[in-house]
């Protein structure tokens, strides 16, 4: 039985109690191919000695053999669904396709190479408690692996910015909130070793994929809009630098998975390290163009996001050019942004008022892309009518 | 027999090396906030494997002591290549009685010597542990060199291509000489903005590392990043590698042989991909005995250090490391983004004030002209010019690339090539009258 626990003010432990269960968490494994691994990882969610969680398993029409595996590995456990697409959807496709299914107030999207230890959905769910105001995610510290298992790192290189930048600890704020199952001293240890990473924030500091549990409303609010439902893109490199923006995030300074790399080509290290380059080109050229998607979103959803936001309407939008080490001119001049904002020009300038919209953009673009934007801006509202 | 000889020397006072009484731990244990990685994981998780490489040329009468010294490693994962490169002293007699029948080891003849740069990158592609500790013959390592220079790999603030731990130094007879290595850069250490280890209780724990010992690791080591030069490292033995970045830094075609030292070669380049961390303890012990080839391989043994044969023999080597990043241009510039061409000037081994000097010899204009269409394709024409030209003389660089691009030279290349010379000539003049009026 999980609970909250006794906090050190036995008056207000008493209503915390009254309040209920701890949040739920809904894992949700998305798989391709990972015929020889999906089993230990579905077996390492099982393991998780946190009993609130429900877990889906979409296989993305593997062709080896994946579906019999997981079939076998989820056995009959009631806590476990499984959704086998006849298409690849792709990894951004997948989610997008069942995130209305996940019920979870916290959502871990885990790679099926991936390996999960089990106290990360207890340690993931209380520092999402312990949070005064809450962050949008948590990450936490993951040991990259060999193909094999075989340890490699003790974490992924980017992971705390640059080396930890961040204040460690957050005790002294740190809310009554405590679930039971968490012993004393890793419960001490847990909050001694997080970091809030700060809205303002313009880089990457955390663990790729398996290591981050998301709010589901943060997912929810920030969802892409994607016509088709095959969508190539990678989950975090789209949501963990919007997550953070709109609401910042922790992480987590222990270990709580492990990161399973694969063989890698002559043009990209195995083991991440600063200052070395582990993607591909082409990946590198795809994640640039996939995250430019923020900026889509923000657009599209300008009636919401600009009530929420305020101010900072135009500060999170130009997460997608921090994210990437571009100054705002290269993202806001490119031929993929300026696409964006002359197709949603009409209802920006509805949200934010034209005057305010011209300012933020002559601030983000030269003169000379400003004019020629205004002109295409004209064409396409001659064209419509 | 040397085991006594130290601790003696320990009772004299002298440096401190890590503490491991227990030679032997069965199976390496590793632990993960408290819990053992295999109760974690069940199984699918492993402790790393380290390939310790021992490469002996003629040193019969000591590489029983190295391999002695490996096989008491406390930390039990691991596989020992020994490759002779073509002894003809007996060594090979010598191999078995200290090996006897210990699986983790392998004995592998070569009918000459390859140099040890060749054998080295030979042995790399038979092994396979991800961390890899190239053993000179006549070194000898203590207990705890590989689980310190493991946990010290898990523990970094940062992770780093190669670990290098101090030596202590000893004679013929096993005295100990000094307690540390000359070259291995203590200045740097100090200096370092990354220093000491992550918290011990939140990372990856080798149970041989005791809490102790941690901390003492942590006092003592800092990381060293790629943007810092120069020599930092202690010879050979002391050295330990991600297989990742070996790979990165290995030559094709080695066995036809590459007379020169494994650490000359990997030691500069390893570090310029993924920065360093030193450890200012000593973790193993360096023989000295009148004959260390070292910094000139075994082929040319009359030659010593600090005669001219010494550094035109130096020169030739570097610059053999300094083609392997040009042949590789494609791979390397994306790696390196715009730390490619520091890294080239770097790799020369020559100082900033000489760079000018050595970038107007024959030999490396030769080897800039043999690999400029593929610096040509990655840079484009504009840069590839400011880049050539930044390093060698109108004459010199006309001549790489007429001699070197594949399919001539186009008339917009020519044009712009001279161009861009008489905007340097016109932009000199300028400031020289602007000198003279002032």
């Amino acid at each position: 039985m999980i609970d909250f626990a006794i906090s050190p003010d036995p008056g207000r432990s008493v209503l915390l109690n009254k309040l209920g269960s701890p949040p739920s968490i809904s894992f949700l494994i998305i798989n391709w191919n990972h015929a020889a691994f999906v089993g230990s990882t579905i077996d390492s969610v099982k393991k998780q000695n946190y009993p609130a969680f429900n877990c889906v398993v979409v296989d993305n029409a593997s062709k080896d053999g994946s579906q019999k595996v997981i079939e076998q590995s989820v056995g009959g456990d009631p806590r476990f669904s499984v959704l086998l697409l006849d298409k690849n959807l792709n990894q951004m496709g997948a989610l997008l396709h069942v995130l209305h299914r996940l019920k979870g107030e916290l959502v871990a999207i885990i790679d099926s190479d991936d390996f999960i230890f089990p106290e990360y959905a207890l340690s993931h769910a209380q520092v999402h408690l312990s949070i005064p105001g809450g962050v949008g995610f948590t990450s936490s510290c993951a040991l990259e692996v060999a193909t094999d298992g075989q340890l490699l790192t003790g974490k992924f290189a980017a992971f705390g910015g640059q080396q930890f930048q961040f204040a460690r600890g957050i005790s002294e704020f740190a809310s009554d909130a405590r679930l039971a199952g968490i012993a004393e001293e890793k419960y001490r240890r847990l909050l001694q070793n997080t970091m809030i990473v700060p809205v303002e924030y313009k880089g990457w500091a955390w663990s790729a994929g398996s290591a981050n549990v998301y709010r589901r409303d943060v997912l929810e609010l920030a969802r892409p809009y994607w016509e088709s439902p095959v969508y190539v893109a990678a989950i975090d490199n789209y949501y963990a630098p919007f997550a953070n923006a709109l609401s910042s995030s922790a992480l987590i300074d222990v270990p709580l998975s492990a990161y399973r790399l694969h063989e890698s080509n002559r043009f990209a290290s195995s083991a991440s390290i600063a200052g070395l380059r582990t993607a591909t080109r082409a990946g590198k050229d795809r994640s640039r163009t996939r995250r430019k998607d923020i900026i889509d979103t923000m657009c599209r959803g300008a009636h919401v996001f600009a009530r929420l936001l305020g101010q900072r309407f135009w500060e999170v939008m130009d997460t997608s050019a921090y994210a990437d080490g571009q100054t705002l001119r290269e993202c806001y001049e490119s031929e993929q942004v300026q696409g964006i904002l002359v197709k949603h020009y009409r209802h920006l300038s509805g949200v934010l008022g034209s005057n305010a919209l011209e300012a933020a953009l002559r601030d983000r673009v030269s003169q000379r892309v400003f004019r020629m934007l205004q002109e295409r801006i004209a064409s396409n509202i001659e064209l419509s009518n | 027999m040397f085991g006594g000889e130290l601790a003696n020397s320990r009772r004299d006072g002298l440096p401190d090396t890590l503490p491991s009484q227990n030679v032997l731990v069965t199976s390496p244990v590793l632990l993960v906030d408290s819990v053992a990685l295999d109760a974690l994981s069940g199984g699918a998780l492993k402790p790393p494997l380290v390939s310790f490489i021992l490469i002996n040329w003629n040193y019969g009468r000591f590489v029983g002591d190295a391999i002695d010294s490996i096989r008491a490693q406390d930390y039990s994962n691991f596989e020992c290549l020994i490759v002779d490169n073509g002894s003809t002293d007996g060594s090979r007699e010598v191999y078995a009685r200290h090996v006897q029948d210990d699986p983790r080891f392998s004995i592998e003849c070569l009918p000459e010597n390859i140099g040890q740069l060749g054998a080295a990158i030979w042995a790399l592609g038979r092994t396979s542990g991800n961390f890899v500790t190239f053993v000179d013959a006549d070194d000898i390592l203590f207990p705890g060199f590989a689980s310190a220079h493991l946990q010290v790999h898990f523990a970094l603030p940062r992770s780093v291509a190669l670990t290098s731990s101090n030596v202590i130094e000893f004679g013929e007879a096993g005295r100990v000489a000094t307690g540390g290595y000359l070259y291995f850069s203590r200045i740097n250490v100090g200096q370092s903005k990354i220093r000491g280890l992550r918290s011990a209780d939140t990372t990856v724990r080798f149970s041989a590392i005791t809490e102790e010992v941690f901390e003492k690791l942590s006092r003592t080591t800092a990381v060293v990043d790629q943007s810092e030069g120069g020599w930092l490292w202690s010879p050979g033995s002391s050295n330990m590698f991600r297989r990742s970045i070996l790979k990165l830094a290995s030559f094709d075609g080695h066995e036809q042989g590459l007379m020169r030292t494994a650490d000359g070669h990997f030691n500069p380049l390893c570090h310029a991909l993924g920065g360093s961390a030193l450890i200012d303890l000593p973790l193993s012990a360096y023989r000295q005995h009148g004959q260390n080839y070292y910094s000139v391989g075994e082929t040319v043994p009359g030659v010593r250090q600090g005669t001219a044969a010494y550094l035109a023999k130096a020169e030739g080597d570097y610059r053999q490391t300094v083609e392997l990043l040009l042949d590789r241009t494609e791979s390397f510039s994306w790696l390196l983004s715009d730390r490619f061409w520091p890294t080239v000037d770097r790799l020369t081994r020559v100082p900033s004030s000489e760079l000018k000097k050595y970038y107007s010899k024959p030999a490396t204009q030769q080897v800039f002209a043999r690999h400029i269409s593929k610096l040509h394709r990655q840079f484009g024409d504009a840069a590839v010019i400011d880049h050539i030209r930044e390093r060698f003389r109108v004459g010199p660089a006309w001549r790489i690339f007429k001699n070197g691009l594949t399919g001539g030279i186009s008339f917009s290349f020519w044009r712009l090539f001279w161009a861009t010379e008489l905007n340097r000539f016109l932009s000199r003049q300028k400031s020289r009258r602007k000198r003279r009026r002032d």
